[in-house]
């Protein structure tokens, strides 16, 4: 059994990883943005202000380019690149970031989703690189994973798209003073609040992130729903990749997916039914085994990770195509 | 550099069908001999637990009429052999401490009956249909079922290395086996249809790792041959399994000139076709893995899903090149008969040509084969384009 596949992933996953968390250590460049900034270090607000869950270390990123996967706002240094989708259409609702700034970004953002659907959250995302090495910590004890029921997967499905639309909602309406300067401040960048990453990422760096935030009671509670999130960050220990389960970027960029430029299709004459892409998935997507019909069967979930075009035993059943043209066969 | 003849290349392999080398070799040999029936065994547990398995699916005629002391007569020639083989004693079939018997159609549902007053034996119960969640829940119970006999046979417990590495091993035997189907698969074909199926039934009772060793040797002597010319029209036989000595219908088909570069048969492609490919490594896991690949790619006739076996023909095929179909039909047995009617059916939209062999192990029909085979030929052209 090949496994190419797996090796290059793991290599472009590596240096993304370095990339993303390190990049600001490696090139010590200056930002130049039209977009409003969080200012490191020297607060404008008390948002900003250490002891805030909002607290940036550091400088701003180096390069002014959201991309559709964890790339972090809260990374030492500023980090490479600016933050993920979420944080940028949040950010930017709330500011209302007039639309001819936001332009660019949104159409860069577009035709990364668009040609490469979730291959972000596969290869790119470190957070997903984290889940990754958490279940090849767990194989190499040789214990196994817990099973996801059908109602559990299509739990945290729903979930996921609920935490990206109320977040996204939080947003715009806070950008209205309807709630009260106070309430705004706490509610500000909601799903970061939330967000593992934000506490995950900055001890790549060094730099302690704020824990807690009890400067009131939505800051409180938002802080103990981070823990709460944070926690299942380590369920990752035992279903591969959980919280790409619940990622509210990858319900984004999912939307995407099978309408994306790259894409795995099937040739269905060729498939023997093992069942082996099915049980080799790490996000337990079935539509790779269970679409009959010739062409796509990237599912919203699928990552493009491409374990099951690596482990299929059948020459030519599986494909991965960019715009119609074949990359790589099972 | 003189190359060896065919027959030399296989003699290790056919002397392990025709001959009793393998019985008198495990005679002596102080552990467990398993038997098996069908492909649906799922041969990584026998080979965990440090026991051999010989499948022991029968195609010997001569075997026939001592089934029939246990069997009624409209029982198909393979299940009636197999149950005659058994009440002869003596052979492989005799040195097996335990059978495993899967239940694909009536007649082996009922074999355990008629034989357990001579042997241990373990049923070990498919689902109609081969995937739902039911169905999947309930062979990943039958499999632990079947393994909880054979610790018990052994005195063993199954241990997640020794899994891992009989998983290893089968693959192995796997890989070596998909380069063989290559081969003769190549234009012209490597070898012949017959010396494949010897190859691929001494792999029911060989030692699995002497097996992939003399396979792989096989390969690496058939890849530095010299191409020899094309002969005769490609073929690709599908149907009931041909289990030595009833070889009739391929001996048939490659005596009036056809080349059987590929074949569909449990007793041939099917049999080392699938590999295990492993993420998970926890004992369930490899536990599900083994028993999703014995059943899953399954194209038996005997479940409700009959679209595997279509697609499979269909798309060998195509790959193989072949002029025409054979569809070797088991006489009594209704699986293997309706199926030739879908086959029938499916083929013919796309044009493809087919023979059905309605037949059994009996001789006497081999002249009214070999008129029709040779007329098949003939409608196929002489192989010239």
């Amino acid at each position: 059994m090949s496994n190419r596949i797996t090796i290059t992933r793991r290599i472009v996953q590596t240096v993304c990883f370095v990339l993303l968390l390190y990049g600001a250590f490696i090139w010590p460049a200056h930002l130049e943005t039209g977009l409003p900034r969080i200012p490191g270090g020297a607060p404008r607000t008390t948002l900003y202000e250490k002891g805030r869950i909002l607290w940036v270390s550091g400088k701003e990123s180096v390069v002014d380019l959201y991309i559709p996967a964890l790339a972090c706002r809260f990374v030492a240094r500023g980090g490479l690149l600016k933050s993920c989708i979420v944080h940028f259409f949040s950010e930017n609702f709330t500011w209302r970031t007039s639309f001819r700034l936001m332009l660019p970004h949104i159409l860069a953002l577009t035709i990364m989703c668009v040609l490469l659907g979730r291959l972000w959250c596969g290869w790119v995302c470190p957070m997903g690189a984290m889940m990754d090495a958490m279940t090849w910590l767990r194989r190499l004890t040789g214990r196994g994973r817990l099973q996801v029921g059908e109602d559990q997967q299509r739990f945290l499905f729903n979930t996921r798209h609920l935490l990206l639309w109320g977040s996204l909602a939080v947003s715009v309406l806070i950008a209205f003073p309807v709630f009260g300067q106070g309430v705004n401040d706490s509610l500000f960048l909601i799903y970061c609040q939330f967000c593992p990453a934000r506490l995950l990422y900055p001890p790549f760096g060094g730099v302690n992130p704020c824990w807690s935030d009890t400067t009131n009671t939505i800051s409180s509670f938002l802080t103990g729903v981070g823990w709460a999130m944070f926690a299942l960050f380590f369920l990752g220990f035992a279903i591969p990749r959980f919280w790409c389960r619940i990622c509210a970027i990858g319900a984004l960029v999912g939307y995407f997916n099978r309408g994306a430029l790259l894409t795995i299709e099937k040739e269905p004459g060729k498939c023997s039914s093992c069942g082996t892409c099915r049980r080799n998935c790490p996000v337990d997507v079935t539509r790779v085994y269970s679409d009959r019909r010739a062409g796509v069967v990237t599912d919203p979930e699928c990552q493009l990770c491409l374990t099951c075009l690596e482990d299929c035993p059948e020459p030519g059943a599986l494909e991965l195509r960019l715009l119609g043209r074949r990359i790589v066969r099972s | 550099m003189s190359s060896p003849a065919p027959a030399e290349l296989v003699a290790w392999f056919r002397d392990e069908v025709t001959t009793p080398r393998r019985a008198a070799e495990l005679a002596e040999w102080p552990g467990k001999v398993i038997g098996t029936y069908c492909n649906f065994v799922p041969e990584e547990l026998i080979l965990a637990l440090g026991a051999v398995p010989v499948r022991l699916c029968a195609g010997d005629l001569d075997a026939i009429p001592d089934g029939e002391a246990l069997l009624p007569r409209e029982v198909c020639s393979v299940v009636r052999s197999s149950a005659g083989t058994l009440q002869r004693g003596g052979g492989l079939a005799g040195r097996a401490d335990l059978l495993v018997i899967p239940t694909p159609c009536d007649a082996k549902k009922k074999l355990g009956a008629v034989v357990e007053h001579l042997k241990p034996v373990h049923v070990l119960e498919l689902p109609p249909r081969k995937d739902s969640p039911a169905a999947r829940a309930f062979w990943a119970e039958q499999v632990r079922g079947l393994l909880a006999a054979l610790e018990r046979l052994t005195g063993r417990r199954l241990r997640r290395r020794a899994l891992h590495g009989a998983i290893a091993l089968v693959n192995r035997r796997e890989e070596a086996f998909r380069r063989l189907l290559r081969l003769r698969q190549a234009d012209p074909p490597a070898l012949s249809g017959e010396d494949f199926l010897f190859v691929t039934q001494a792999s029911f009772t060989a030692d699995a790792a002497a097996w992939a060793e003399h396979t792989e040797a096989l390969c690496a002597v058939l890849e530095a041959r010299p191409a020899r010319p094309a002969n005769g029209r490609r073929v690709l036989l599908t149907g009931a399994p041909l289990i030595w000595p009833n070889h009739k219908v391929v001996q048939l088909l490659e005596q009036a000139g056809a080349a059987v570069v590929a074949d569909e048969l449990c007793s041939g492609t099917q049999r080392l076709y699938q590999p295990v490919a492993l993420r998970e490594v926890s004992m369930r896991a490899l536990l599900d893995a083994v028993a999703e690949k014995a059943m899953l790619p399954s194209t038996c006739p005997c479940f409700v899903e009959g679209g595997d076996r279509l697609n499979r023909i269909v798309d060998l095929a195509r790959e193989a090149h072949v002029a025409g179909v054979v569809y070797h039909s088991q006489r009594l047995c209704p699986l293997f008969e309706i199926e030739a009617m879908l086959v029938q059916k499916e083929l013919r939209a796309r044009a493809i040509p087919l023979l059905t062999l309605s037949t059994d192990f009996s001789r006497e029909d081999s002249g009214q084969l070999r008129t029709r085979i040779d007329a098949f030929l003939e409608m196929l052209g002489d192989g010239r384009a």
